[in-house]
């Protein structure tokens, strides 16, 4: 069972265009068994994204015990021979990565409520990824209202809650990052087009307005990803990805 | 003639608030009148309006105006700021808290991509719109306006995307940029397009050239924004802009 001693590690991969295919077989197949050599861990799952704030995008998910076991697994892994050879002879005279967003991040109180039940289950359809960063004045407050008002209205309306997670290192806190999935993207039109006007959810903003000044969390990115059929997520990110197709 | 990009982030909670707002004062008429408020000040009515699904700094509302002039402009606007129209829904609708936290607010241009030899008839294009900046490398803009004109608004339109309107970012940050406005019919066709463009061996011809001729690929990156575009404001095919009425 998951809790707030894990540490997670996000890698938001800008491809470059027409190199998608090579992502995920790089990732996916060609430099998993250097990964598993080095000590690193699976990923709980990988994703492509074609509507984000930056396309195309490749995304994969760690979960490790320790940062200092992380160093030391991606030291051993950038160090060897092997993995330079393998990264010169795919890329081909072109990078296939652009640029990379790595984060490092640890489970938000607001995921505890929305842990699954059960045995762990590949999780597909339209996943998305969002960024929320959170007012200062009580960031813990940010995080208690959408565990207990916000997701609880988006669950209500068919969002499953993959994961949600604080930002540790890496990108400005405080700061929530979670993952949902949905069914299709029209039922998550529909949840988020109520959720625009629900009553109240305006309520409480308008309550934080009055108590803080502002609200209690910021307008942020979101990403609509697809989950990889070699690396699908399970519920509640309980284990490492699984092969569904 | 120009156009201004108008791109507003939402106060949170509030977006839905703003989408009526600004029906309220630039579509309906004012006080049961025919006139909305930016009719009676000569402001003209929004060429496309949207609200983001997903992208960055969500939620955002955004529209685009076409003037004739920036005199005109800078004529009509400031009329409507300061008039008592505007401070009243101003206030009414602020309700204590402002709707928008911030907005960016560029002026931008038709691109030499933008075919619009399918004339600007027809019914006005719903569904799901995409928008993609490709911000380019300095000098290197023109090679990426014939990528787009040769290559990937081409394969867009084989896979059931609509051009509805390209421009450059004339005065805006990160320039050069150029901004493409697709409509799909739904999530589904823009997503299979986007993966059969990940596929299309034009696209890596091109980048392999590119290495070949200018020693790196003349776009930096490409943001990219989904949207839905508002009932009041469907854009008309090709922005409703004739192939003849832009000077070169």
């Amino acid at each position: 069972m998951s809790g707030f001693d894990d540490y997670y590690e996000l890698r938001i991969y800008r491809g470059t265009p027409g190199r998608m295919a090579d992502l995920h077989h790089r990732f996916g197949f060609e430099a998993r068994p250097l990964f598993d050599k080095h000590g690193a861990t699976r990923p709980l799952g990988y994703w492509e994204g074609h509507a984000g704030p930056f396309a195309p995008a490749y995304v994969y998910l760690h979960r490790w015990d320790s940062l200092d076991q992380r160093f030391e697994a991606f030291g051993k892994f950038y160090a060897d021979p092997d993995w330079n050879a393998q990264r010169i002879a795919s890329n081909a005279g072109e990078h296939m990565i652009d640029r990379a967003d790595i984060m490092f991040l640890r489970p938000s109180p607001a995921w505890d409520a929305h842990r699954p039940e059960g045995e762990p289950e590949p999780v597909g359809g339209l996943h998305e990824l969002c960024f929320l960063p959170l007012n200062t004045q009580d960031a813990a407050e940010g995080q208690r209202v959408f565990g207990e008002i916000d997701l609880p209205f988006l669950a209500s309306r068919g969002a499953e809650v993959l994961g949600v997670f604080q930002v540790w290192f890496g990108w400005t806190t405080p700061q929530l990052v979670y993952f949902l999935a949905w069914d299709s993207f029209d039922a998550r039109d529909a949840a988020m087009s109520a959720y625009q006007r629900d009553p109240d959810i305006g309520h409480q903003r308008l309550h934080e307005r009055q108590t803080y000044g502002g609200p209690l969390h910021f307008a942020g990115d979101t990403m609509l990803l697809e989950p990889a059929h070699y690396g699908t997520p399970v519920s509640g990110l309980a284990g490492p990805a699984v092969k569904t197709g | 003639m120009f156009f201004e990009y108008r791109w507003y982030e939402c106060a949170p909670g509030r977006l839905a608030e703003e989408i009526d707002r600004m029906e309220e004062v630039a579509i309906a008429g004012w006080k049961g009148g025919e006139e909305s408020v930016f009719d009676r000040y000569g402001i003209p009515r929004p060429i496309g309006a949207w609200s983001s699904v997903a992208g960055r700094r969500k939620p955002v509302f955004g529209y685009i105006l076409q003037w004739d002039s920036f005199a005109q402009r800078d004529t009509a606007f400031p009329a409507f700021w300061t008039g008592p129209e505007w401070a009243e829904v101003r206030e009414r609708t602020n309700a204590g808290f402002t709707l928008v936290d911030h907005f960016d607010n560029w002026v931008i241009g038709p691109n030499a991509a933008w075919d619009r030899s399918g004339g600007c008839e027809g019914e006005p294009i719903g569904g799901l719109h995409e928008m993609r900046i490709h911000h380019c490398m300095a000098g290197d803009g023109h090679h990426v306006t014939a990528y787009l004109a040769e290559i990937e608004h081409r394969q867009m339109e084989v896979m059931g995307g609509r051009v509805i309107g390209v421009f450059d970012v004339k005065i805006g940050p990160d320039i050069p940029a150029i901004i493409s406005f697709i409509g799909w019919p739904d999530y589904e066709t823009q997503q299979a397009a986007a993966r059969r463009l990940e596929l299309e061996p034009r696209v890596r011809e091109r980048r392999r050239q590119w290495r070949e001729e200018l020693g790196d690929s003349p776009i930096r990156h490409v943001e990219q924004t989904l949207l839905k575009p508002l009932d009041y404001g469907k854009p008309l095919p090709n922005f409703g802009l004739a192939a003849e009425g832009v000077a070169a």
